[in-house]
C-alpha cells in the first residue's frame, strides 16, 4: 500500500475520530492535517508486521488530539456556524438544517463524555477497530471497553433526549 | 439481566451493526441501539476543507528524495551502517598516508651499533595493487611486496672452497639491547646480524582493514 492509497482509505475515518474531539471544523481540519504529515514521516519506518495500519494510524492520531487539547488548555466550543452549509441543491434546506442540529447535537452529547469514554466512542464510531484492537491500542481490557462504550452511548442517549423535549 | 450481561450483549449487536449495516434489535435498550446506528451512519468529512489540498501536498512530498532519506534512516541499522561508512572514508587517507610512509628500522638496532655506511636504496618499486593482497588480512607485510618484486641476487657470502670468492672479511661481535649480535662485514657491505625475540610489530605493520 503506497501512501496515497493509505489517505484515500483512511481520511474520512480519521477525521471523523478528530471531529469527535475537536468539534470545530476549521481546527479538526488542522489536527486532521498534522496527523497526516506525521504519518507520511513515519511511513517509510512503518512495519506492518507490527501490526495493523489502521491501529498505527490511529495512534498517530489520538496523540495529534492530546497535543491539541494541551495546546488549546481546552475543549473547542460548538458553533452551528461553524459548519459549511450543505453544497447539494437536491437537498431540502430544512432536512439539512435538521441533520446539522443533529449533528451537533451528537457532537455535544460526545463532548459531555468524560474524556476516555469520548476517545473510546470516537474509535469505535470512526476507525472501523473492534473492541480488542481499541483496547490494544487504549492499553484497557476488551471486557472494559465494552462496558464503557454501553455506559457512553445510554449517557449520551440521556443527554439528548433531554434536549429533545426541550 | 445485570449490566456486564447487557453491555455484551449490546457491543455484539452493535458490531453486527457496524459489520454489515444491520439494524439490529436491542431488546433490553433499543433506544441506546438506535443512537449507536446514528453514531455509526454520522459522517463529518464532508466539512472538510483540506481533504483535496492536503492529498495533493502530501503526494507531491511523498515523491520527492526527502521522504524516502526520512524513511531510510528510521532504521537504526541502516543509520549506524551509515555511520561506520562515514568514519570508513574519514579514515581512509589517514590509512594511505601510514602505507606510504617507509618502515622504521627495528628499535635498538642502530642505538649502539657503530657507524656503517649507508647503504643505496633499491629505487622504489611500484606496489603491488589492493585487490592483490589477502582480504581481511590484519597484519600487512611492507617490505615484502617489494622484495617480490626485486629479481633474486645472489648473496656475497659463500661456503668456502666451493670455488667461489670468499667474501667474508670480518665478524665483529656486538652487544645489542635484547641479546648478542655481531656484524659481519664484507667487501662489500656490512651485515649487521641481531639475536633477539621479536614480535610481530617488529616485522609487520599494524592495519585495521
Amino acid at each position: 500500500m503506497d501512501f496515497a492509497e493509505l489517505y484515500d482509505r483512511y481520511f474520512n475515518k480519521v477525521y471523523n475520530y478528530v471531529r469527535y474531539h475537536v468539534r470545530l471544523a476549521a481546527e479538526a481540519d488542522d489536527v486532521t492535517g498534522k496527523v497526516f504529515e506525521a504519518a507520511l514521516k513515519g511511513f517509510g519506518g512503518f512495519d506492518q508486521g507490527r501490526g495493523p495500519e489502521q491501529a498505527w494510524l490511529f495512534g498517530i492520531a489520538r496523540n495529534a488530539v492530546i497535543d491539541w487539547a494541551r495546546a488549546r488548555g481546552r475543549r473547542g466550543e460548538v458553533s452551528l456556524d461553524d459548519s459549511p452549509e450543505p453544497v447539494s441543491g437536491e437537498e431540502r434546506l430544512d432536512a439539512a438544517l435538521e441533520r446539522k442540529e443533529e449533528k451537533a447535537l451528537i457532537l455535544e452529547a460526545v463532548a459531555g463524555l468524560d474524556e476516555r469514554a469520548r476517545d473510546i466512542i470516537a474509535l469505535k464510531f470512526s476507525s472501523g477497530m473492534n473492541n480488542r484492537e481499541i483496547a490494544k491500542l487504549t492499553g484497557l481490557g476488551e471486557s472494559n471497553v465494552g462496558i464503557i462504550i454501553f455506559r457512553a452511548v445510554k449517557k449520551m442517549q440521556g443527554e439528548i433526549e433531554a434536549k429533545r423535549k426541550l | 439481566m445485570n449490566e456486564a450481561e447487557q453491555a455484551e450483549l449490546f457491543n455484539k449487536e452493535l458490531d453486527a451493526l457496524l459489520e454489515g449495516g444491520q439494524a439490529p434489535a436491542f431488546a433490553p435498550d433499543q433506544g441506546a441501539m438506535d443512537l449507536a446506528a446514528e453514531l455509526a451512519r454520522m459522517d463529518f468529512s464532508g466539512e472538510s476543507a483540506i481533504k483535496e489540498g492536503l492529498r495533493r501536498r502530501l503526494a507531491g512530498e511523498a515523491g520527492s528524495l526527502l521522504p524516502a532519506l526520512r524513511a531510510l534512516f528510521s532504521n537504526n541499522y541502516a543509520r549506524t551502517a551509515f555511520a561506520a561508512a562515514l568514519v570508513v572514508i574519514a579514515l581512509l587517507p589517514l590509512a594511505r598516508r601510514q602505507e606510504a610512509d617507509p618502515p622504521a628500522a627495528p628499535a635498538g638496532l642502530t642505538a649502539e651499533l657503530p657507524p656503517v655506511p649507508v647503504l643505496p636504496l633499491p629505487a622504489r618499486l611500484p606496489e603491488p595493487p589492493v585487490a592483490a593482497r589477502p582480504a581481511g588480512a590484519l597484519f600487512a607485510s611492507i617490505p615484502m611486496p617489494r622484495l617480490e618484486a626485486e629479481p633474486i641476487k645472489e648473496f656475497p657470502i659463500a661456503r668456502a672452497g666451493a670455488g667461489l670468492e670468499l667474501a667474508l672479511a670480518e665478524g665483529r661481535p656486538i652487544t645489542q639491547g635484547a641479546g648478542p649480535g655481531i656484524v659481519l662485514e664484507t667487501e662489500s657491505a656490512p651485515f649487521p646480524i641481531e639475536r633477539r625475540t621479536i614480535e610481530p610489530g617488529d616485522l609487520f605493520e599494524r592495519r585495521v582493514l
